[in-house]
């Protein structure tokens, strides 16, 4: 584990606070042991305190710091040890062979061993968290008491293959306690049972979730703290007033209003960052329905484009909490971005001008032709998205009918009816394009009821092949050009493409240290976080 | 108190009941079940579950495999015995959750219910003895305006006065986080945050039952026995205060009883304003993620709710004016 | 009607104070909403000028901008047609199933009238705007929806005061010379009964016009409105994050709401006095 001794603030690229990064000019002192930390996050409580197949970023929070996984991505997303220590890989990269971290014990007293890794991935990973990525999977078998061996069908780049194992869905299951009842509905999921470096030790349902220090923990100085609190305040103003009396000390992930950050920012007492969300780049997307014939012209998709200002959406709509966004590969991704891409300046007259020469010209009423614009509502501010582009298709001639449905409707009629024109989404994506960007364009990824995948309909066998050559490539510098194919092809086709990427921010009191330590740091165990007396 | 009549007052009262519940569930669970997006719709694509024989596995664990009206005949059996179903969403039983987040629910409505009624009745017994004066057309001109004034923005408008720019009170909540003291310090807490949420709530009712009072005050004083009262040489005082009132309350109290359901819906609103932690932010959570159970289980005990408060009420009458023949 | 017990009526509503009062204000409400489209013509919610801009700050802008640059004017003025055809429709809406409801149960009486109330009294158990929000949100936000909800739980007064009317007219001499003249069922309620009964029930619609307008405020508040039009309940919730810096963002459409509301309660309470001589002297 590298704790970082120079810490980065960058805020609101484009807002009034300055894009300028200013590091702190405190003195390096040593962690304080003891203390308790109150955390909060900007979202509500969590479902359960671990939802093995997922369940959004609330129960991650939580489950992250009891439950951890086999390696840890660090910024320059190479990766380090966490209850793997070693890793080999055969010349063909079709085998992995792990060597685990020893005296490790689970929260139970039992031990860590290759059994619960076997486990872990043939009966969690595979069919349950992450069976995309382990799609090529031919089989994982114990060759020692701590090592493990993994065999694939096809070769698999070791990016891909580490982001698997330090993604989200990468978590260490216990095999004594999951073993033979189902995963999922598993009572032990609100009794969690980990490695990690915080034991769980009480939920007040509609309050706080409680967690207190693992004294066996296999690194002995961690965790520095004794309590780590997660309290759940359900409106952002609340949060504020809690932030600034200083009863929580921690917010991750857009805890507070972005007039309400800058306030704070503003007072000298807080840490605000948008660092730790490198591997979860949010990005707000226009997709349109290619089943419309309408929009099954590449012109029309790309015109609509030009009629967007994408400065605006993330000047005021966002407060200048996001920038205008380049291509699917987000530019905090250093691993996979290059920023020569197709871009569509604001230029309504260009728009209305290649709107002309598809075929759509303004009728006698003004009009080119009637689209349906559906803003996903799992966001609110995806709602004032949802106003700002009606009146930009407006301004070129288009009708527009905008409905902002909740979040169950909204997934039904992107995912399952395919029932919209236009649909104004998001997407958070880690920094392996494979499978989590590239599901979103090749014919593969066109399965209906499946969120988050292909729902425009678009298929195109130049885009599949480079996709399938993106998968299983194992060169690095290979796979990085072939990404930026990969982008360009997005950014010409246009299907889906980001608006905005999204500034996620951290707001921490000057009293915590070691905060925003990694890419995405929401899902990081927090054995290093110490208070300041 | 004569005991046959309660007896038999809450005896028919509880049959009427069941008939009513049972509508109430059937209503309901149409209702929710007309809805685009089931909850697994939710929970697969939250969790990126994709797989055909993973989703059909939960559609076994959840029921939604049987027809619907089986479904609807298992709900009312088990709602029967008390059990609500299990949330998804929670990961426990409905009844559970609910319980957990009642409390906050009912110490909202009951203070903003009983901040209502003292400051109400209050009012329209000052503007009814003090008819055509200065004080009975402030209570008029207060009772009209509140009446129209939506609690949610009241509730808004008060936290910009009294928390935003005075810094009196807390924007919301029900408790400082941290804050450590005795029980009496954490009551004064707690008491503190009531304040605003409660006068956003009952200030509404408050109008309704000055406007009420007043009139029914002035009812009141043309009736019989009140003149034989003061015939009697009773002194004014007297008879406005023993006579009057408690038979002026009548309306009032059914007002109440009738309210009750609004008074909730009401409290649903004004939680999600100041961030208090009952029932309506439950239920918001359960609407958007599709929890079918948990939108039942609060509607069918919201109408419970309603039910056992009219309930109360007729018990109230009993007490108020034996004379009346409850039924 | 004799004309001049008509004219009596007029006269006595047009001395109620409080009733000329909420006349003259739904009056201007009624004529802010006409005249929208006019003075701010295209859609209300165009932005059109910068973020947050103070009431008076900006001559183009008397009430200023709100988070997105958007004329807090022009969407109250457009926010007034919403109301106003949301309180009108919802209130006809329940009106109609309400008199259907009560003049049913109260002509036919027995067990037709035992169901019929015990269908209203299942509606008035169920929390009224909690049962709304469940309505909008399953059926989907849009005006059309949030008047069948609104409409759906308001229905239950009418319905309980037009049977009462109905049980106390259909033994009346002029119902039974009906039915012995042959006259169907049909003819007999909303030909003879129905003219008799309705005056107070109009009084309680124009009341449950102020409900609706306040539901709707609600709803909108919460964020399940229609996304395609202005609505005061919608601007103030939008407003709610912008509390510590530009509350007026709030304020000003939410007086918009009580000075209508206020209005059309007063007017319901003159044409109480009217018809409810009884009362008038209060």
């Amino acid at each position: 584990m590298i704790p970082l001794t120079r810490r980065d603030f960058a805020l609101g690229l484009g807002a009034g606070i300055a894009a300028a990064r200013f590091g702190t000019a405190r003195a390096a002192t040593t962690p304080r042991r003891g203390g308790t930390l109150i955390a909060t996050w900007g979202g509500l409580e969590p479902q359960a305190l671990f939802v093995p197949a997922g369940g959004g970023s609330s129960p991650l929070l939580t489950s992250s710091k009891m439950l951890e996984r086999l390696a840890r991505m660090n910024f320059d997303f190479t990766f380090s040890p966490a209850l793997a220590t070693s890793w080999s890989i055969s010349p063909d990269h079709t085998e992995y062979t792990l060597e685990l971290r020893p005296n490790v014990t689970w929260h139970d007293g039992q031990p860590f061993g290759a059994e619960d890794v076997v486990f872990s991935v043939a009966e969690y990973w595979s069919p349950i968290s992450s069976g995309e990525a382990w799609k090529q999977l031919d089989g994982v078998e114990a060759k020692g008491p701590l090592t493990v061996h993994i065999r694939f069908k096809r070769p698999v780049p070791e990016f891909y293959f580490f982001s698997a194992l330090t993604s989200q869905g990468g978590a260490v299951l216990p095999k004594h306690v999951y073993a033979g009842r189902d995963i999922i509905t598993n009572p032990a999921n609100n009794q969690v049972i980990g490695t990690g470096p915080w034991k769980f030790d009480k939920w007040v349902r509609g309050s706080h979730i409680e967690l207190v220090r693992n004294e066996h923990y296999w690194n002995p100085t961690l965790p520095y703290l004794d309590r780590l609190i997660f309290r759940y305040l359900r409106s952002p103003a609340e949060r504020a007033a809690a932030m600034e009396a200083g009863e929580i000390q921690l917010g991750v992930f857009n805890t507070l209003s972005p007039p309400d950050t800058k306030r704070l920012a503003a007072t000298g007492k807080f840490d605000v960052t948008t660092k730790g969300y490198e591997n979860a780049q949010w990005a707000s997307t226009i997709e349109m329905n290619t089943r419309n014939p309408i929009f099954a012209k590449r012109e029309v998709r790309q015109a609509l484009l030009y009629a967007i200002d994408k400065k605006f959406i993330a000047e005021t709509i966002f407060y200048g909490f996001a920038k205008p966004a380049v291509g699917p590969i987000g530019s905090s991704n250093t691993m996979f971005f290059s920023p020569d891409m197709p871009h569509y300046p604001f230029d309504p007259k260009k728009a209305a001008a290649m709107l002309d020469a598809a075929g759509y010209p303004r009728k006698a009423n003004g009009k080119r032709f009637s689209a349906n614009l559906l803003a996903a509502g799992w966001f609110e501010v995806n709602g004032n998205i949802g106003s700002y582009v009606k009146q930009c298709l407006n301004d070129i001639g288009i009708d527009v009918n905008l409905t902002v449905p909740d979040r169950p409707t909204s997934i039904k009629r992107i995912y399952t009816d395919y029932d919209y024109d236009i649909a104004l989404s998001n997407w958070a994506n880690p920094a392996e394009p494979v499978p989590s960007t590239t599901q979103y364009y090749t014919t593969s990824g066109i399965i209906k009821g499946a969120a988050f995948r292909n729902a425009t309909g678009f298929s195109d066998k130049a885009m599949d092949a480079l996709v399938d050559k993106l998968t299983f490539e194992v060169d690095p510098a290979k796979r990085k050009l072939l990404a930026r194919d990969f982008a360009r092809l997005v950014m010409t086709e246009v299907p889906i493409s980001p608006l905005v990427e999204i500034e996620s921010v951290t707001v921490a009191n000057k009293r915590v240290h070691n905060h925003s330590d990694s890419p995405d740091y929401m899902a990081d165990s927090w054995g290093d976080l110490w208070l300041e007396a | 108190m004569p005991e046959r009549p309660v007896l038999r007052l809450l005896r028919r009262r509880l049959l009427q009941l069941i008939p009513l519940l049972i509508g109430v569930v059937v209503v309901n669970f149409c209702l929710i079940h007309a809805a685009p997006g089931s909850f697994l719709d939710v929970m697969t694509s939250d969790n990126q579950v994709t797989d055909p024989a993973l989703i059909a596995r939960l559609r076994t664990t959840y029921g939604l495999d049987d027809p619907l009206w089986l479904q609807l005949l298992k709900y009312i059996a088990a709602v029967a015995h008390l059990d609500l179903g299990f949330s998804y969403r929670q990961n426990m039983p409905v009844f559970d959750a609910i319980l957990a987040h009642l409390p906050a629910t009912l110490i909202l409505m009951l203070s903003g219910l009983g901040l209502a009624v003292l400051v109400g009745v209050t009012a329209g017994i000052i503007a009814a003895v003090k008819i055509d004066t200065i004080w009975d057309s402030i209570v008029s001109v207060l009772a009209v305006v509140f009446f129209a004034t939506p609690s949610f923005w009241l509730g808004i408008m008060l936290t910009v006065l009294f928390a935003v720019k005075l810094r009196w009170l807390p924007v919301g909540d029900m408790t400082t986080l941290g804050a450590d003291g005795g029980t009496l310090a954490q009551l004064l807490d707690v008491l503190r945050h009531l304040v605003l949420p409660a006068l956003s709530l009952g200030l509404f009712y408050a109008a309704i039952y000055a406007r009420v009072m007043r009139s029914s005050m002035l009812e009141v004083f043309r009736l019989d026995f009140v003149r034989t009262a003061r015939a009697k040489g009773l002194s004014a005082a007297r008879v406005t205060l023993a006579h009057v009132v408690r038979n002026a309350l009548l309306p009032v109290v059914t007002m109440l009883g009738l309210q009750m359901g609004t008074v909730l819906a009401g409290s649903v609103v004004i939680e999600t304003v100041f961030a208090w932690p009952g029932i309506g932010t439950l239920l918001f959570d359960a609407v958007s993620t599709r929890d079918y159970p948990m939108v039942l289980g609060i509607m069918v005990l919201g109408s419970l709710m309603v039910v056992a408060a009219n309930l109360a009420i007729d018990l109230c009458y009993l007490w108020l004016d034996p004379r009346i023949e409850v039924g | 009607m004799a004309r001049q017990l008509r004219f009596e009526m007029t006269g006595r509503f047009l001395r109620n104070r409080g009733a000329m009062m909420g006349s003259l204000i739904l009056a201007a409400v009624v004529l802010t909403a006409l005249l929208a489209p006019v003075v701010y013509p295209g859609d209300p919610l165009r932005i059109v000028g910068p973020a947050e801009l103070w009431p008076f700050q900006d001559a183009r802008f008397p009430l200023g901008t709100d988070a997105l640059g958007r004329d807090i004017a022009a969407m109250l003025a457009h926010g007034a047609r919403t109301t106003l055809l949301i309180g009108i429709l919802a209130s006809a809406a329940s009106t109609v199933i309400g008199v259907t409801v009560g003049a049913v149960a109260g002509y036919y009486g027995g067990w037709v009238d035992e169901a019929a109330m015990r269908g209203t009294e299942l509606f008035q158990t169920i929390p009224n705007l909690i049962f709304i929000l469940t309505i909008v949100v399953i059926l989907g936000p849009s005006i059309a929806h949030i008047i069948i909800a609104i409409g759906v739980v308001s229905w239950t007064s009418i319905a309980r005061l037009t049977r009462a009317e109905f049980l106390a007219l259909r033994n009346r001499d002029f119902v039974q010379a009906c039915r012995a003249m042959g006259l169907g069922d049909v003819a007999i309620i909303t030909g003879e009964i129905l003219p008799n009964a309705l005056p107070p029930v109009i009084v309680l619609s124009s009341l449950i016009i102020a409900g609706a307008v306040l539901f709707e405020s609600a709803v909108s508040f919460l964020g399940l409105g229609d996304p395609n039009v202005a609505s005061w309940g919608k601007l103030i919730g939008d407003g709610r994050e912008l509390i510590r810096t530009s509350w007026y963002v709030c304020t000003i459409p939410g007086l918009a709401i009580v000075v209508t509301v206020l209005s059309l309660n007063l007017i319901g309470d003159g044409l109480n006095d009217v018809l409810n001589p009884r009362l008038r002297d209060r």
